[in-house]
């Protein structure tokens, strides 16, 4: 019997999951918590087998953060990473953090458990490409890798200057790639421009 | 006295004494002209005088006219009296000369500098940064100071000699190079070639029971350079007010798309959730009461927020405390808390949060405590906590790991502080910035909540 930890701050996705593992034959639900920042804390005493790890969870702790601390100290411990957002970064962040398996709750066609049969086996199960969103007039893959980096911290609010200094570039190129992103999505604002991101979840600063 | 005529014999010697009567005339005449209104006609008056003696005089002797004086007899009295005086004297008469001339120099400025004449009147008034001019009613001038007269020049091409097409050309002029207009009807304001600005104004007064109108003209150059750049100022001023009510406006704005947007966020979290969970209700052959329940809440709560009939929840969301405890329990420590958890105080709260985290883990995996109590405590702008475990007291200076160094970061990052003691046993202790209501949420925005966070 594997026992799995579940890692979820919305009760509705929790409740399914607890759902699934107790109509399971072989998974045992051993804790069901709402904080990622709390995972290690369980881990400590009487560790899971699987843990079914959202990325933004409650007390603003990240699920990732969470994740690479935890294969740090248990890497027998294997981890699924399940989340909602299309957030481009996630899944780079996962496999750099040992992560076994990612998925996606609303548009992955395999079933939960299949996923974590398979990754219980020893499989690293991850989407090929992170799901595609719309900002305005643009796909999310026709932006560059610096120019998510950049709308990313626009959703911070934060003047050019703090936004240049935490990417290590210069104001000018902070500009130059707002407005590759403004005239890329046809937006006519950089408000407009971050509320759209951050909405579709393609970037979230934080976790 | 030697004034015989054998004395002359020495042509030099004549010469002399001839210059030192002609000093002597000088003398006379310069204190003779001394009352005179001016120092031009005085200066004249002594010199001529002086060579008209020589002239008719010395002069004709010295090349004997022999048709002009026929002997020394002839000459006159005056002269026969002076041409018989020794050199010495001649020199004498000339020191004396120049001395009374530098005296009678020094007298006259004392006595200019001292008296206010006609002429220092008209110096005076020529000398004025002003412009000045008084003249009848008719235009006929009385009086122009030379500032008004080179005014008069510069917007008429001519001099004033008459104030009253003078003043008609002013006021047809009014206006033009960007000076503003004055309102009043007697005054005008003017801008020269040169780039000055001019007022000129007109007033009627009353000189001796006859009327007579004063005209004037003050330098307003420095006045409307700074008017203007008391204009370009207000201007600027009146530009950032419009931008910063337009931010205003726009903060207003997008306040409300923040709020907005974390319903939205809400509202689609929990739509794509419940979705989910329908679509394997409606296709699990099992039905799970509780679940189905738990569906059914799920809907209600996600039209009640269509609606606008329910707000969405803080992302503090559940109880930190109860979390902490559970979390704690299931590691075997005791966890107690003294104090208020700032949950009001989001940014505060999550710090709170993770710190706790790193005191349990610490008190866990390094103290083996199975005690863990966090002292929370206010003051008027901080929040301060404590936390301390009832474990093995560290051996050696306390080096912070990643879990402490990130945490202090994060602490540093928000204005707070940290400090970790090892001795008598391991404390960690906060201090953070209080931040309430919108600043608090403001501020936690700047972390960028991941579920309905604000921009």
């Amino acid at each position: 019997m594997t026992n799995v930890m579940i890692v979820e701050d919305q009760a509705m996705p929790r409740q399914l999951f607890e759902l699934f593992i107790r109509q399971s034959e072989n998974y045992e639900l051993l804790y069901s918590i709402e904080s990622a920042g709390m995972a290690e804390i369980y881990c400590m005493r009487r560790p899971p087998d699987l843990i079914l790890m959202d990325v933004c969870t409650a007390m603003g702790e990240s699920g990732l953060e969470a994740a690479e601390r935890i294969k740090k100290k248990y890497p027998a411990i294997k981890i699924i990473i399940v989340t909602s957002m299309p957030e481009c970064s996630y899944m780079d962040r996962a496999r750099a953090a040992g992560v076994e398996s990612f998925w996606y709750k609303e548009i992955s066609r395999e079933p939960i458990l299949e996923l974590m049969d398979r990754t219980m086996a020893g499989e690293s199960v991850y989407p090929d490409a992170p799901p595609e969103v719309r900002i305005g007039a643009a796909s999310s893959r026709e932006f560059t890798d610096r120019e998510l980096e950049v709308l990313r911290e626009l959703t911070s609010g934060d003047p050019d200057t703090e936004i240049a200094a935490r990417l290590n570039m210069s104001v000018w190129t902070v500009r130059t790639h707002i407005r590759h992103l403004l005239e890329k999505t046809g937006f006519d604002s950089r408000t407009r421009l971050a509320v759209e991101a951050r909405e579709s979840g393609l970037v979230i600063r934080g976790y | 006295m030697n004034l015989s005529v054998e004395w002359l014999s020495d042509g030099v010697a004549r010469l002399l004494a001839a210059f030192a009567v002609c000093a002597f005339f000088f003398v006379f005449a310069f204190f003779l002209a001394a009352p005179l209104r001016t120092r031009k006609l005085r200066y004249i008056a002594g010199p001529l005088a002086a060579t008209l003696v020589s002239f008719f005089v010395m002069l004709p002797w010295e090349m004997r006219f022999p048709w002009y004086f026929t002997s020394y007899e002839a000459l006159p009295g005056l002269v026969r009296l002076f041409g018989g005086l020794p050199v010495w004297i001649g020199g004498t008469l000339d020191l004396a000369a120049i001395a009374g001339t530098c005296v009678s120099e020094a007298m006259l400025r004392r006595h200019l500098r001292e008296s206010i004449t006609e002429a220092s009147v008209r110096e005076s008034v020529d000398n004025l940064p002003a412009g000045l001019c008084f003249a009848l009613e008719g235009g006929l001038p009385l009086m122009v100071n030379r500032t008004m007269e080179d005014l008069c020049q510069s917007v008429t091409g001519d001099g004033l000699l008459n104030a009253n097409r003078f003043w008609d050309t002013l006021c047809g002029k009014e206006g033009s190079g960007g000076v503003p207009e004055i309102e009043a009807a007697d005054a005008v304001s003017l801008r020269m070639n040169d780039g000055r600005t001019w007022i000129f104004t007109r007033r009627g007064i009353t000189v001796d029971g006859e009327a007579v109108v004063q005209y004037t003209a003050t330098d307003a150059t420095d006045l409307y350079a700074l008017g203007r750049r008391l204009e370009e100022d207000n201007r600027a001023l009146a530009d950032m007010n419009r931008r910063l009510s337009r931010y205003g406006e726009g903060v207003t704005e997008l306040t409300r798309d923040e709020e907005i947007l974390e319903a939205k966020m809400q509202i689609h979290d929990n739509l794509g959730q419940i979705l989910m969970a329908s679509r394997f209700a409606l296709s699990s052959e099992e039905r799970d009461p509780d679940f189905i329940r738990a569906l059914f809440a799920g809907w209600r709560q996600s039209v009640a927020l269509l609606r606008h009939e329910a707000v969405p929840e803080t992302a503090v969301g559940a109880d930190p405390v109860r979390q902490i405890e559970e979390a704690a329990e299931a590691a075997g420590v005791q966890v107690t808390f003294r104090g208020h958890f700032p949950r009001e105080d989001r940014a505060a709260a999550r710090l709170l949060f993770t710190a706790t985290r790193e005191a349990l883990t610490n008190a866990v995996r390094h103290a083996g405590a199975d005690a863990l109590e966090v002292e929370i405590s206010e003051t008027a702008g901080f929040w301060q906590a404590v936390f301390r475990n009832d474990g093995e007291a560290p051996a050696g200076p306390i080096v912070e790991g990643g879990g402490l160094s990130g945490l202090r970061r994060r602490i540093e990052d928000a204005g707070g502080a940290m400090s970790v003691s090892g001795d008598p046993a391991f404390a960690l202790i906060l201090v953070l910035p209080k931040r309430t209501g919108e600043a608090g949420e403001a501020a936690q925005d700047q972390t960028a909540d991941g579920k309905g966070g604000l921009l």
